[in-house]
């Protein structure tokens, strides 16, 4: 049976890997992107509390063995179907979750709704170990290569597969798998096989139900527009890219309030229903008249002529305004190519064939990569603002990793400039004030870490009533230059935030903002007083590093009490939703793991195992299942950047991980005889190359960032390889170690790894975001020595455990 | 009593008709009670949360307190939330819209500076609420609402309860509404990046407007924009006081 078992085991981890991303997909764009980790505990989950029913129902499982797979195979492929169904029943608005307490216990609804693919699928690996302990190594190494085709297959399906349906793919990844298990199970074949395909078969004829997108989404509200309309949709794995028309939709971020001209009718333009931008009819003039009108054309006040570069062209807004004032050529980056087809084909016209101007080149990329490429410098650089309005305020994107908006990417951008060229960085105005304030601590870091003297010789900004823009030179501002910002600010009713040689009277003439704080920060900045500035303040406005590249993360722990007391319990969590709600399913889902992993071990104890071995096997296969998370996160996080963005970065590390370390836990098999030895070996490596990893993994990857995409997705598994290959020993042979001490350790083992597993998915991005990712490696290393400490591998023979995403 | 000759069914029919109607009749008194006593009990809670919430809170115009304390803040929430009108926190009446917190809404009415006699723009209608205290406070309010079902289902709400003089328009609110312009006082309660140059254009030499910033359910700081001799100044003002956080003590 082995070989059949092998391939159910292969397509069904195929298929559940690819819902995981297909779920993490789904939640993006009915909700947002931070629901992300907690699919990759819930997965855990499944496969922590399968481990606890294998243990507990062990022989009575294996008595109808046959029975038992047919009908896990089953429920699995049903569950992957009606699963997401149900989900999108389900209102996960956190929003509301904050004023609700009853919203929670939908959260609780939704992590057993999605868990149950997961739990079946685990069960039939888990079965096909019991039942076959010789060929553990085998059976896991289908596992493995199973989950890291499912994870690469369903980012490659994303490119054509609308989000909603990928389950269903997924479902139907599943029915080779279904026939195989019902193999020689007589009538209840039938049956087995019958119930999913009949509902797949149903799903053929009756449409998929479209994913309800949350009513506060942009795109909800813009749909509720007279007239408003989708008029284009794409999907890819960065997400659904939507267009709307409407007669009611218009947009002017950054507009003087003196500009008493038309706001023309745009197109606007979604992402996973949250808004990317407008696309303007450049035909129309008061489009350009508009954004003339814009703190926006402040860079070219200052240049004249330029060569600009702006790092997120988007709907390409900027480039209109640079061709507008007289740019020699203008070079756009933008992440999503999609919007560049926009432009390119459906508003060739309304954006008077951008993409075909000679003096403008458009790059599909992420923006570091495109500088850490450059050579030619720039007359101005530009970096547009990161969000929406409503959604800045929303702090739903506290938990984004943002690499453009880092002290390492303001200094690269600076040293890209010409002597005399400006680096401009704009951003909402949020109340109290966080991104601006942010923004100058960076600016003046970057200057000062590149040797800039005299800093505030080099510094600007301006701001208008709800948006900011700060400027940076290579060289000091001159008199002139001085002169063009006062005359731009006067114009159209500006306010100036800090100039060299600004008076206090000068700033807060237009829109009074009491105390002025963007200019007592600046000049606490200059008189050497930011840290007594950023100690009083209420938010963390320490500069955002590539160490902890979270920029919209403001929220800091020691004045939570602060913040409660002024804006009450319940609002100030509004500051920050994405990172209260990462909190909250780490909470939930830590004791949901508890009580169906751990509690069931300890309330049926068959056998009471020996103390100190207890001790001992829950120390070590709760340290590696931290340590080995710990690392695949902040791999994660670290290769967003390498890789342009988290969709990459998790499906091409998850896989890496997941075929390294299973050829590791296969190759470890050969070494059943000296396991020991090879336990002591595995770990020291694991130790060592972690430690390289911490040290040299940044400059590494910065030095082979210009490289084409193709060549860092081969690098980042080659890197990743060394690493998780030597990570999939310690599993296996602890297992067989302990086996032969006592088989009562067994499930204790499995049930502590799957619960650290569980609760380090998201506990990772939370010290992530809090200390950095260098104390996550360190961490990593503690935890792996940790295990090195309490090794038990001893004994021959490996054993394996399921493995999803870790 | 029975007379004479009555035959027993007719007893039987004559007695349980008169059961009947006693019985529809304490029902309907016990109905009407009830409605009576859950109409006070809402109006306690009503004027806790003026106590509480507003006036502790510093907002101290007589008429925007005697507003919030005649508005009757239960009959512009959906059926299902009506228990929890008075909480201090805004409400969902779908649409992705909200009925702002009652202190926003007091706050926001008190930066208006209004007097009887001003003339209000509203932007953003949503369940009449905001309009309803607007009502109370002057004599002519125009609203405006872009959603149509909330603009119908507004517009007979205030019409019901008593609001007949607030005029409501569904429309683009981006356009104000030309044709009774100049306004004294404009109030846009949805937060929006732009201020329309309409808007502006319609606002009365030295009349004010207020605009929330933040999202549905978190206003985080009113912008207040000023019209003086054709000058536009704008105020932020934060909602609470946070300031002395910022300052050396």
């Amino acid at each position: 049976m082995t070989p059949r078992l092998a391939w159910i085991v292969g397509l069904l981890s195929a298929a559940l890997l690819g819902f995981q991303l297909s779920l993490m997909r789904i939640l993006s764009y009915a909700q947002w992107y931070h629901f992300a980790y907690m699919i990759i505990s819930v997965a855990l989950l499944g496969f922590g509390v399968s481990g606890t029913l294998l243990y507990l129902f062990r022989s009575s499982l294996l008595r109808r063995a046959n029975l038992a797979v047919g009908a896990a195979t089953s429920l699995c492929s049903l569950s992957l179907v009606l699963s997401p169904l149900l989900v999108s029943q389900l209102s996960l608005d956190p929003f509301f979750m904050v004023w609700d307490p009853v919203r929670f216990w939908q959260l609780l609804l939704f992590y057993i709704v999605a868990f149950l693919p997961f739990f079946f699928g685990a069960t039939v690996v888990g079965l096909s170990f019991v039942i076959h302990p010789d060929r553990v190594g085998r059976l896991y190494f289908s596992n493995l290569i199973g989950s890291a085709i499912g994870s690469l297959g369903a980012v490659l399906l994303m490119e054509w597969v609308y989000p909603h349906h990928l389950p269903y793919v997924m479902a139907l990844v599943t029915v080779p798998a279904i026939v195989l298990a019902a193999y020689g199970l007589g009538r209840t074949r039938v049956l087995l096989i019958g119930m999913p395909v009949l509902v797949m078969a149903v799903f053929l004829i009756v449409p998929l139900p479209r994913l309800e997108r949350s009513q506060y989404k942009g795109l909800s509200k813009t749909l509720l527009l007279p007239d408003a309309r989708i008029v284009h949709e794409k999907v890819s794995p960065l997400g659904v890219l939507e267009v709307v028309e409407s007669s009611a939709l218009r947009y002017a971020p950054g507009m003087s309030l003196s500009y008493q001209g038309a706001i023309p009718n745009q197109r606007g333009v979604f992402s996973d229903g949250e808004w990317l931008g407008s696309i303007l009819d450049v035909r129309d003039t008061s489009a350009l008249s508009m954004l003339e009108h814009s703190i926006f054309s402040l860079p070219y006040r200052l240049r004249e002529l330029p060569r600009a570069l702006i790092l997120g062209s988007g709907t390409g807004n900027d480039i209109h305004l640079a061709l507008h004032n007289s740019a020699q050529s203008v070079t756009g980056v933008e992440m999503n190519g999609g919007l560049l087809d926009l432009l390119a084909e459906a508003y060739k016209d309304e954006s008077a064939d951008l993409v075909q101007d000679e003096r403008v080149s458009l790059v599909v990329g992420e923006g570091r990569s495109f500088l850490a490429r450059l050579t030619d410098p720039y007359d101005v650089i530009i970096v547009p603002v990161l969000d929406g309005f409503v959604a800045s305020a929303a702090g739903t994107h506290a938990l984004f990793e943002n690499y453009l908006f880092t002290v390492e990417s303001f200094q690269t951008m600076i040293d890209r400039l010409t002597d005399n060229g400006v680096l401009v960085v704009h951003s909402w105005m949020t109340f109290p004030p966080r991104s601006p304030l942010k923004t100058i601590g960076m600016m003046f870091e970057a200057m000062k870490s590149i040797g800039i003297k005299n800093p505030e010789q080099h510094f600007a900004a301006i701001r208008s009533w709800n948006s900011f823009c700060a400027v940076t030179k290579k060289e000091p501002f001159t008199a002139g230059e001085l002169q063009s910002v006062r005359k731009f600010c006067d114009e159209n009713a500006f306010d100036l935030v800090y100039l060299p040689g600004i008076q206090p009277g000068e700033v807060n003439r237009y829109h009074v903002l009491t105390p002025p704080y963007l200019y007592e920060a600046t000049m606490a900045i200059i008189n050497g007083q930011e840290r007594e500035f950023a100690d009083r303040y209420p938010f963390s406005i320490e500069p955002a590093t590539d160490n902890q590249p979270y920029f919209s993360h403001f929220f800091e722990w020691k004045r939570l009490p602060d913040l409660m007391k002024a804006y009450g319990a319940t609002q100030a969590t509004f500051f920050e939703l994405g990172y209260v709600l990462l909190l909250v399913t780490f909470v939930q889902l830590a004791l949901l793991s508890f009580v169906f992993i751990i509690l069931p071990l300890l309330v049926r104890r068959v056998q009471r195992p020996p103390r100190g071995t207890l001790l001992q096997t829950i120390l070590y296969f709760g340290s590696i299942g931290f340590g080995y998370m710990f690392v695949e996160i902040v791999m994660i996080q670290k290769f967003v950047l390498f890789l342009g963005h988290p969709v990459y970065s998790v499906s091409v590390i998850i896989a890496s991980m997941l075929v390294f370390s299973g050829v590791g836990s296969y190759v470890s098999e050969r070494f059943a005889e000296r396991s020991s030895k090879m336990s002591r070996i595995a770990f020291i490596g694991i130790i060592l190359l972690l430690s390289l990893h911490a040290v040299f993994l940044p400059p590494v990857l910065s030095a082979l960032l210009p490289l084409s995409f193709g060549w860092r997705l081969i690098l980042c598994a080659l890197l990743l390889a060394p690493l998780a290959f030597l990570m999939g020993f310690p599993f296996p042979l602890g297992l067989k170690a302990i086996s032969q001490q006592s088989s009562s350790l067994v499930p204790y083992a499995w049930g502590v790894n799957g619960y650290c597993s569980v609760m380090s998915a998201s506990m990772a991005v939370l010290l992530a975001i809090e200390l950095g990712f260098v104390v996550l490696f360190i961490l990593s290393i503690l935890m792996y020595s940790l295990a090195a400490l309490f090794s038990t591998a001893r004994a021959r023979g490996p054993l394996g455990s399921p493995s999803l995403a870790r | 009593m029975v007379r004479p000759g009555s035959s027993r069914p007719a007893i039987f029919l004559s007695s349980l008709c008169s059961f009947g109607a006693v019985l529809i009749l304490n029902l309907i008194d016990l109905s009407l009670g009830s409605a009576l006593q859950q109409e006070k009990e809402f109006e306690e809670r009503r004027l806790r949360m003026v106590q509480t919430q507003i006036a502790e809170r510093d907002i101290s115009d007589l008429a925007v307190l005697q507003a919030m304390r005649r508005v009757a803040r239960h009959q512009f929430v959906p059926p299902d939330l009506v228990r929890e009108a008075y909480e201090d926190r805004p409400l969902p009446i779908g649409y992705g819209q909200t009925i702002s917190q009652p202190y926003i809404v007091a706050l926001m009415t008190e930066l208006l500076a209004l007097k009887k006699s001003h003339k209000v723009l509203e932007i953003g209608t949503g369940s009449g609420y905001q309009a309803a205290v607007l009502a109370e406070i002057v004599d002519s309010v125009w609203t405006i609402e872009i959603v149509q079902p909330l603009a119908k289902s507004a517009e007979e709400r205030l019409w019901r309860l008593g609001y007949g003089k607030v005029q409501v328009r569904w429309a683009d609110g981006y356009y104000g509404w030309p044709e009774h312009a100049h306004f004294d006082a404009i109030i846009v309660t949805a937060a929006a990046e732009h201020i329309p140059p309409p808007l502006i254009q319609q606002l009365r030499d030295g009349g004010r407007m207020v605009i929330p910033i933040g999202h549905p359910f978190f206003v985080q700081n009113l912008v207040v924009v000023e019209k003086r001799a054709g000058k536009i100044t704008t105020h932020s003002i934060a909602p609470v006081r946070f300031v002395p956080l910022t300052r050396q003590q």
